[in-house]
């Protein structure tokens, strides 16, 4: 039980990954206390504990929490702009690439508007790893996924289903089970350290990379403006460094993780789609760019920043 | 027939016919769930809406089916002390209670509607899957629910104050009850 | 906002709370009014809003979809003549044995278990059929509801069962593992049970006559009964074989039980409009009762961990240097005197958010915990005061029964049912064997 210092402004943050961060968001609360001289306390919470994760935009914006840790997709019925910003089947291919982008070429901005709109106020940028298939048997085509049922959402499985391969939506917690029993053949739901945490490899043995995005998904850091203002200009760029160093703890453990594990190669039999199979799952995914720009006008500004982009890398052509 | 007991049946017949409008829905996401799996298990084909159907037919039947759980005094308690008290400490805790119950749901019911008119006024959408369905429909139902919930709470309010200043009436669950047993 | 040290706001809300259930305050609405009061006093406004939080996610659930399915699939079949024809086989098979029907009745009920998701089912509908045969035969009267009441208890622990749909909810586990994992540790305490049963009876055989020489059947009459085992037989293996044979995710095969437990009332000749009326109807009334106090229960558990409260219990751990198993018997010491008073989803509410995270941490298999809660829930279904069985089988058992009979029959099941615990906190594996070996 510690005295309650006038000064000393609480945060609660929430973010969306469960127990594997406890160690990053553990030096992050030391990181700010230290910094702030304890005038800055964050209060923990892992995915699931107060607020459910497509909830967090309600639940910043009312207060109930100050800081959330999560990713677009869970929330473009909310925010339209939800499903851009988690990373369109395409848009980049490496972290460098999708770094510029949301910082230099302007997105973060538009994205930042959309957020305030529903009052909240963006500080965090974060990416993702890869996001790739795994699949109860080998797989060498997207031909060998025709009569395999696939656990997806949102963009993939749009994708898929434009090949006719069928996708279903299961929940994370029932994926090993319904993988065992052979309810589905196949999903979509991470990198190979996220399979490897839900077990996944005990009953699917193959990661197939689809080269479609990587990283597969960017994360976003969002605070109760109320709460961002009554920090004083100091402790704000305290909370907002250290956020920054979070995001990239993050990031750096998932990719070490996932390369670790690609090297040792024991968990899983690794391989990759072939070329022209990637080339038509990018084209194929054209259309969702066009129904994504077609949303809003804020959308389309955003589509027209990747489309300039893609151009720019030459990955499309006029 | 006493004014509480006109007030009381017409209240109870609401939530009755409530209760009896929701219970469709059990078969409801027996019939989904169904389809779905024979779509999927024999001719490969899932479908897209029908986990979140079910789970939406699900929703509405569990926070619905409140007020239809309070009329038939179906919501767990533990009365092993409660019975002990004399009537009259009985109907005053029922009172603090469900006094205290109303307040707490107008917070809710207040919070409800917020939440479903930002909901519609969005037109938000779900992403579970691709699928996509409108969410306010299933998140109106939450209002509503509450609405009825406190409609009835009131109602055992109105009896639990009988009670207290012994007030006579014919409890119209009562003749329901004996009919029922 | 007040703030508070974590001792005072869990006395705060739970003192609150138990003072609302004393004055007979649904538990709902005692979770509701003290996690709504505490969310205003120390947490703003901001913290109200969790009750909406709690309700949609609460609803917006597909693994939860499954629960309404089940308690409609054990109704059905608590009125779908099964149970008649399952203790009149029971009768002709096991009659001459001493103690014969009670073994038998366990043996139903863990049919039963095996079909149903609630306890509700076996309890009442052989409390009905069994407890009458069994008084008529000279069975000790308290042998005799004991024996229900522990059988019929064994619902939640063999699968599929409603108990384990919502802890998996709450503690992000998967339902079918747990469904694997209740198995072994079921059928275990149903041989215990049987064990009990026959021990006593041989030692002293006026507890469980064996049916008279007049009363005994041939070998033919006792094939033929058998048949009686086909359409549950059926139904077991269906539903079981749809979650493991991958036709069906876990809550999916609700929705082909509850198909097959009206398929199975037809061949009974009872379904007609008043069974599927009175299904509807009570499936309504118990998933509106449950799911209430799901809301109000993840709301007062959010409130309370929220507020940081929730260090308290590990900053005890860490303060008294505990070891792991004393903090696991301490854990299963609060289910059972928690048992004694609330609904075993109370009980499951308040306790699991907050214990699950601590054993996970300590380095347990968490699955193995599930089943510990499980087990220890079954207690609490049969220790008075507060016990469901218990009321379940007041309300069927003749007038000759009285209330301290049925709470004196239950206590040695009880004693059973710890030994069963036990066994399970020793060995591990009976409960992990399993669900290895499946998926
Ligand atoms: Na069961
Ligand atoms: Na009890």
């Amino acid at each position: 039980s510690q005295a309650a210092y006038a000064d000393t402004v609480r945060l609660r943050m929430h973010t969306f990954y469960g127990t594997e961060v406890d160690q990053i968001a553990s030096d992050l609360r030391d990181r700010i206390k230290e910094a702030s001289d304890g005038s800055i306390r964050i209060q923990f919470f892992r995915g699931g504990e107060l607020v459910d994760s497509d909830q967090f935009v309600e639940a910043v914006a009312r207060g109930s929490i100050d800081i959330a840790h999560g990713v677009g997709s869970y929330w473009p019925g909310t925010v339209g702009i939800g499903t851009i910003e988690a990373g369109l089947p395409g848009a980049w291919v490496n972290v460098e690439e999708a770094r510029d982008i949301f910082a230099n070429q302007g997105l973060d901005e538009i994205i930042a508007e959309a957020y305030e709109e529903k009052g909240v106020k963006l500080i965090g940028r974060g990416f993702g790893s890869d996001y790739g298939l795994v699949t109860r048997e080998p797989i060498t085509s997207l031909e060998d996924l025709a009569d395999m049922r696939i656990r997806a959402t949102s963009s993939i499985a749009t994708v898929l289903e434009k090949f006719d391969i069928p996708t279903a939506f299961i929940p994370g917690e029932e994926i090993y089970i319904a993988l065992s029993t052979g309810v589905i053949d196949g999903a979509v739901y991470g990198g190979p350290v996220e399979y490897e945490q839900l077990r996944i490899n005990e009953v699917a043995g193959y990661y197939t990379d689809i080269n479609l995005l990587n990283p597969g998904w960017t994360e976003s850091v969002l605070i109760n403006p109320d709460s961002w203002e009554k920090m004083s200009t100091e402790q704000q760029k305290i909370v907002q460094t250290e956020i920054d160093q979070y995001l990239l703890d993050v990031h750096n453990w998932l990719e070490e993780g996932n390369q670790r594990l690609i090297d040792e190669g024991t968990i899983f039999q690794f391989s990759t789609l072939p070329e022209d199979d990637s080339r038509g799952l990018a084209e194929a995914s054209l259309p969702i760019w066009e129904a994504e720009a077609a949303r809003s006008e804020r959308n389309a500004r955003a589509i027209e920043i990747l489309i300039k982009n893609a151009k720019a890398k030459g990955r499309i052509s006029e | 027939m006493s004014k509480i007991t006109r007030y009381l049946r017409f209240q109870d017949g609401l939530s009755e016919w409530i209760g009896r409008a929701t219970s469709w829905l059990t078969l409801g996401i027996i019939g989904v769930l169904l389809y779905e799996v024979v779509a999927r298990y024999i001719f490969n084909a899932p479908t897209v809406w029908g986990h979140e159907l079910a789970t939406m037919f699900f929703g509405a039947l569990a926070i619905l089916a409140g007020s239809y759980t309070l009329l038939h005094r179906q919501h767990v308690c533990s009365d092993v002390i409660y019975r002990l008290f004399p009537v009259r400490v009985q109907a005053l805790c029922d009172v603090i209670v469900f006094s205290l119950g109303i307040l707490v749901l107008a917070v809710f019911f207040k919070m409800a509607v917020e939440f479903a008119y930002r909901s519609w006024e969005i037109g938000e959408y779900s992403n579970s899957s691709i699928w996509r369905p409108m969410v306010w429909p299933v998140k109106t139902t939450i209002p509503v629910a509450v609405g009825f919930l406190i409609l009835q709470s009131i109602a055992e309010l109105v009896r639990a104050l009988a009670r207290l200043s012994g007030v006579q009436y014919d409890d119209p669950r009562d003749e329901r009850d004996e009919q029922g047993a | 906002m007040i703030d508070l040290d974590p001792l005072a706001i869990t006395a705060i809300m739970f003192s609150s709370m138990i003072i609302l259930m004393v004055m007979g305050a649904p538990l709902a609405w005692a979770l509701m009014i003290s996690g709504m009061g505490s969310a205003y006093l120390m947490f703003g406004p901001g913290g109200l809003q969790f009750l909406l939080s709690s309700a949609y996610s609460t609803m917006d659930n597909f693994l939860l979809a499954a629960l309404p399915l089940f308690i409609f699939m054990g109704l059905v079949l608590e009125r779908s003549g099964i149970t008649d024809d399952l203790f009149e086989m029971i009768h002709k098979l096991m009659g001459r044995l001493p103690g014969g029907l009670g073994v038998g009745t366990i043996l139903i009920c863990a049919l039963i278990a095996a079909m149903a998701g609630v306890s509700g089912a076996a309890t009442v509908s052989l409390g009905i059929i069994a407890l009458p045969a069994m008084l008529k035969r000279g069975y000790d009267k308290r042998l005799a509801t004991g024996t229900i009441m522990a059988g019929g208890a064994l619902g939640f622990l063999i699968p599929p069962s409603v108990l384990m749909i919502v802890y998996a909810f709450l503690a992000r586990e998967s339902v079918g593992k747990l469904f694997a994992a209740g198995l072994m540790p079921g059928l275990m305490l149903a041989g215990i049970y049987m064990a009990y049963i026959l021990i006593r009876c041989r030692l002293n055989p006026a507890l469980g006559p064996a049916a008279p020489v007049e009363d005994r059947f041939t070998a033919k009459e006792k094939l033929k009964s058998l048949r009686h085992l086909i359409s549950p037989g059926i139904l077991v293996t269906t539903v079981l074989g749809c979650i493991i044979g991958g036709v069906t995710s876990p809550s999916e095969a609700s929705a082909v039980g509850a198909a097959g437990a009206l398929i199975i009332a037809a061949m009974h000749g009872r379904l007609n409009w008043n069974l599927l009326r009175y299904v509807m109807l009570s499936t309504t009334k118990i998933t509106g009762m449950l799911l209430w106090i799901a809301i109000a229960a993840v709301f007062f558990s959010r409130i309370y961990m929220g507020l940081g409260a929730d260090e308290i219990i590990t900053d005890s751990i860490d303060a008294f240097s505990l070891s792991p198993y004393v903090v696991i018997l301490i854990m299963l010491f609060s289910f059972f005197a928690l048992g004694m008073f609330l609904d075993d989803f109370a009980i499951l509410f308040i306790t699991i958010p907050i214990y699950v995270p601590i054993v996970r941490d300590m380095g347990f298999d968490t699955t193995w915990f599930a089943v510990l809660f499980i087990l220890s829930m079954q207690s609490a279904y049969l220790t008075p005061p507060f016990g469901y069985n218990l009321f379940y089988m007041r309300s069927v058992a003749p007038k000759s029964i009285t209330i301290v009979d049925i709470y004196h029959s239950a206590l040695p099941y009880v004693g059973l049912q710890l030994l069963g615990l036990a066994l399970v906190v020793a060995f591990p594996m009976i409960a992990l064997w399993l669900p290895g070996l499946l998926f």
